[in-house]
């Protein structure tokens, strides 16, 4: 359960493993929300609340991998 | 013409009693043809005025008083209680949010943004100075004073739109002192979630006849940039635009944290250099110094006519 007071990030879980896309994910966010681990991509919890909306990881994956939850309008999520 | 405001609109002053908005008032209706500020409001506050402008507990007493809609409200209330502030303004009708109040937090300034959204409205910041439409009217406190602000400002052919408060005023200083007015400069916030983009802005400028030209400040970082590019080569705009982009040393620095929270948090990948390269592909021309803008500008709008 996430502690994010903002926003939650779900990754589809039959990609999640993928280093590419991982490393992807590491790349574009610019406050540091995902990692690239051994298991494939992290979501690094205590930075959730530091997202800005900007969508660029949403557009950097293929359509439904990354789901941002909108904690702040419930039952919303972020669209690109 | 003009984008946002005009002589006849009329706003009210939330939290005006604080020394800020008290100082704001007062730039706001000494300036130009004098601002249409029909009320202020600070609950518990409700029969006091502050420079001629009666004081409300509440948004909707401020309308009841007036007696008609009210178009807009500066919010200058502290960061804990913005949201509520500016919920409460949109409840009552009002169309246009100049919000100064920096440090609100984000998940705050996402519920104003899509709340306005919900009841078509607009949102100007957080984190910012309002707009300014030369010799005519200012909503909050861009330029200062009025008598300073008759300094920098004037009116012409000149879109104006900053992510800073004080570069915007910098920056239509250096185009009136080269001739060069504005129709509206707009200081839209340095906050990493503000309430309107440059490219949110750019179609209202095109709709308005008097502006022929644009000028913005941008700092390294974020994605406004990229999406104003963008939707420069989607549109088709009519409107040449002059960049101006401070924090080019940082590309020498990486790590390093420059400008406002927007720029702080977004600047990992998005350097200076990539950032230009993608406004150039747009056509748009980036000036290395404030100086360049109104020569830049005057070629523009030349080879446009």
């Amino acid at each position: 359960m996430s502690e994010a007071l903002f926003i939650d990030v779900r990754v589809d879980e039959p990609t999640s493993g993928d280093p590419g896309l991982a490393a992807k994910l590491e790349e574009v966010c610019p406050v540091d929300i995902f990692r690239a681990g051994p298991e494939g991509v992290e979501i690094v919890r205590e930075n959730l609340d530091e997202c800005v909306l900007c969508e660029l990881c949403i557009n950097a994956v293929p359509a439904g991998t990354i789901r941002v939850i909108k904690l702040y309008a419930p039952g919303e999520e972020l669209r690109a | 013409m003009s984008i946002l405001i005009d002589e006849r609109t009329t706003f009210i002053v939330q939290g005006i009693t604080g020394r800020e908005a008290v100082n704001l008032t007062r730039e706001c209706l000494d300036y130009g043809k004098g601002a249409k500020i029909v009320g202020g409001v600070t609950p518990g506050r409700l029969g006091r005025d502050v420079h001629g402008v009666p004081v409300f507990d509440t948004v909707a007493q401020a309308v009841a008083h007036h007696g008609a809609a009210i178009d807009g409200s500066v919010v200058t209330v502290p960061p804990a209680f913005t949201k509520d502030a500016v919920f409460e303004a949109l409840e009552n009708g009002v169309k246009l949010v100049v919000i100064v109040t920096e440090r609100i937090p984000r998940g705050d300034v996402a519920q104003m943004v899509e709340l306005a959204g919900d009841r078509g409205a607009r949102i100007i910041g957080p984190n910012c100075l309002g707009i300014i439409v030369p010799d005519v009217i200012k909503m909050g406190g861009i330029g200062g004073p009025a008598k300073d602000a008759a300094k920098s400002y004037s009116s012409g052919p000149v879109g104006v739109i900053s992510r800073s408060g004080g570069m915007t005023t910098e920056m239509s200083s250096t185009l009136t002192a080269a001739g060069l007015g504005q129709s509206t400069a707009v200081s839209i916030g340095g906050d990493a979630i503000i309430g309107s983009s440059y490219a949110e802005l750019l179609p209202l400028f095109e709709a308005d006849s008097q502006t022929e030209a644009i000028v913005i400040y941008t700092e390294p970082g974020g994605r406004m940039e990229a999406e104003l590019a963008r939707y420069v080569l989607d549109s088709g705009s009519r409107l040449p635009i002059v960049a101006f982009m401070a924090g080019r040393f940082m590309d020498e620095m990486p790590g390093m944290s420059f400008g406002h929270a927007g720029t702080i948090v977004e600047g990992k990948e998005d350097t200076a250099s990539e950032k230009i390269a993608r406004l150039a592909e747009a056509g748009i021309v980036v000036a290395e110094e404030i100086s360049q803008i109104p020569e830049l500008v005057r070629g523009r709008i030349a080879t446009t006519v």
